[in-house]
């Protein structure tokens, strides 16, 4: 497996050395930079151009939402997560306005789980799109309540894999999530794409047009035109 | 010269060596001899016994009163029939306000010992107005001097309470920033000796309480942070603030009697901020309102609008709820409604006003305005939010 190089940038001790420590307990990850501010991390991602760039939402100086908007400006294929303790979509929008490929909002209540992290990394890396689990259920409850949405259409499997594919998981992934077989993740999902009216783009572009029609709803949600 | 009684004289040599520069202190020292007998030659000259009650408050009467001799205790209502209470000591003046407003008292008054005082009506003022308009005119700046003190003294106050806001911010950042980033730092070493080692069941369930535990404890400590201060009103401003506090109510210690529906809808905002102190309270008033909704007025459902037009920011909270009652609108303080007259203060401070009212059938409905610069660009966006909260 190629080696994945990656910086982070937290403003806490505490949470830069569990970073260190659990991501060095894979050896296809490389720490290539670590640092404790928002313009540090800007630096270290110019200088070093690692793979992921994973940033604390909350950091002195820039934001990790403002170093990944400087990141991204100067290097679009840059993986970036941003770890956040706030399930503000306000954030999510602005991550996920330059387009949402490589790109991941974690919220730090799921960092507990190294295994979910090492995921989302490797997802990043490879140009996914991950959002917090808990965040993409908020989401779609939101989306639900209005009924212009589509989504209500939805039966209860059918919105749990969409959740979970647009929380970038792979179809294993969601079979063993759902328990059921790979073949009926691949029926149900196609069954969902047609009822919200995703465009049938092929097996590789599926998962990247969920996540955009996604985005488009819940931007839609958040900010409805004035009818008049 | 008409002459004064002597005790009246007497008191009148004894203030002379007193002080103006008090709370309520009359300047008698601006006044030569001559013109304090004008002055007191029209003043009702009164014995009060100790404990006897001058004025009662709201009542409507505007008698002026000098203190000669002995100490009036004043009764301040605060909350829920408690009193805030001081003293006054000669040379002092009591009741200016309803004197020059002719507003109801908003106090009481009582001899707190055996007192000498001088009291002037209304009719006896206007009478020193035509017969010495230079003497009335200095009486006049005398308790505007007195008022304007007090303003003074209340504009600190407001000074206080924004450095008191400034400092719970602080301590909310530092909560959050410092210890709550250092529990999720330790559930994540947590999860990484889970991960790691060969544990047996025993020992991977003990891990799992512990980080349970400790999350928790953020959970909680991430509710208390809020409450000092939302992060989202320093990270994306008042609409996030208010939606985060909407969708965390269930998770608050109010209890809910009832199922309760909420909606928020904002209008102009996009990505645009108002004034810190503007947002911060606006986002305590309409906090404040609906927990007033919920636990005194027991509503189902209450609206919450904020539109931000060219000019003017104004809000609504209207709910479904008991109502505020036939209560003094004009002078919230006086009907002992002090949670709505903290909220009126934060607005006008900002320049702004708040209005209550009974909404139709039935509830309370909240109006506010707070003046602000015009904008070039005005967002047409619109947020609109629900949530019902289900009987807990």
């Amino acid at each position: 497996m190629a080696t994945t190089r990656i910086i982070f940038a937290d403003d806490s001790q505490f949470i830069r050395e569990a970073y260190k420590r659990i991501l060095e307990t894979q050896s296809h990850f490389e720490i290539v930079g670590i640092a404790e501010d928002g313009e540090e991390a800007v630096r270290l991602a110019t200088e070093l151009s690692p793979d992921v760039a994973i940033l604390d939402i909350r950091m002195p100086k820039l934001t990790g939402i403002e170093a990944a908007e400087q990141i991204s400006t100067a290097n679009a294929e840059m993986g970036i997560i941003i770890i956040s303790a706030y399930d503000d979509l306000n954030y999510v929008r602005e991550l996920l306005k330059n387009g949402p490929r490589g790109k991941g909002y974690i919220l730090k209540t799921s960092l507990d789980d190294i295994g979910e992290l090492i995921r989302v990394v490797e997802a990043v890396a490879n140009g996914g799109t991950v959002l917090d689990p808990e965040l993409v259920q908020k989401l779609v409850r939101l989306m639900v309540s209005k009924e212009t949405s589509g989504i209500s259409d939805l039966n209860a499997t059918e919105r749990e894999v969409y959740e979970l594919l647009v929380g970038g998981y792979e179809d294993a992934e969601i079979a063993r999530t759902l328990r059921i077989t790979q073949e009926d993740v691949k029926e149900v999902t196609s069954s969902a794409t047609s009822k919200l009216g995703i465009p049938d783009a092929g097996e590789l572009d599926k998962r990247s047009q969920a996540v955009e029609h996604f985005i488009n709803r819940f931007t839609q949600v958040l900010y409805e035109s004035e009818p008049d | 010269m008409e002459s004064l009684p002597s005790a009246v004289t007497q008191a009148l040599e004894s203030l002379n060596s007193i002080s103006a520069d008090r709370p309520q202190g009359f300047g008698f020292t601006e006044f030569s001899a001559d013109e304090l007998a004008i002055i007191f030659s029209i003043a009702q000259i009164q014995q009060f016994a100790e404990s006897e009650i001058l004025v009662s408050n709201q009542e409507t009467t505007s008698d002026l009163y000098f203190i000669l001799q002995g100490q009036l205790k004043i009764e301040i209502p605060v909350l829920n029939g408690e009193t805030k209470d001081f003293l006054l000591t000669p040379g002092t003046v009591v009741g200016e306000q309803s004197f020059l407003d002719n507003e109801p008292r908003s106090a009481t008054v009582i001899a707190e010992t055996s007192c000498l005082i001088a009291s002037f009506n209304e009719s006896s003022f206007r009478d020193l107005t035509r017969t010495h308009p230079d003497i009335a005119l200095r009486i006049i700046r005398q308790l505007s001097r007195i008022l304007s003190q007090r303003l003074r003294r209340l504009d600190l106050f407001d000074a206080a309470e924004l450095a008191r806001e400034a400092e719970r911010k602080r301590l909310a950042e530092e909560l959050h920033d410092e210890t709550m980033a250092n529990l999720t730092g330790i559930t994540m070493e947590l999860g990484l000796l889970k991960f790691n080692q060969g544990l047996d069941s025993d020992a991977l369930g003990d891990i799992d309480s512990v980080t349970n535990k400790i999350k928790e404890t953020n959970l909680r400590l991430r509710q208390i942070v809020r409450g000092i201060y939302p992060a989202e009103l320093v990270n994306s401003g008042l609409i996030s603030a208010l939606t985060s506090y909407l969708e965390n109510l269930t998770s608050q210690s109010i209890i809910n009697p009832t199922e309760l529906k909420v909606s928020l809808l904002a209008e102009g905002f996009g990505d645009d901020r108002l004034p810190t102190n503007a947002e911060t309270d606006i986002y305590r008033v309409v906090q404040q309102a609906i927990a007033n909704a919920i636990q005194h007025a027991e509503a189902s459902a209450i609206k919450v609008q904020v539109k931000w037009s060219n000019g003017e920011c104004r809000f609504t909270i209207e709910d479904d709820g008991r109502g505020i009652g036939d209560i003094n609108r004009e002078n919230v303080v006086k009907s002992g409604h002090f949670g709505l007259a903290n909220m009126r203060d934060r607005i006008e401070r900002n320049g702004g006003s708040l209005e209550f009212g009974n909404s139709i059938p039935s509830g309370t409905t909240l109006t506010g305005t707070i003046p602000t610069a015009n904008r070039t660009d005005m967002p047409t966006i619109t947020s609109d939010y629900e949530i019902t909260i289900a009987n807990i």
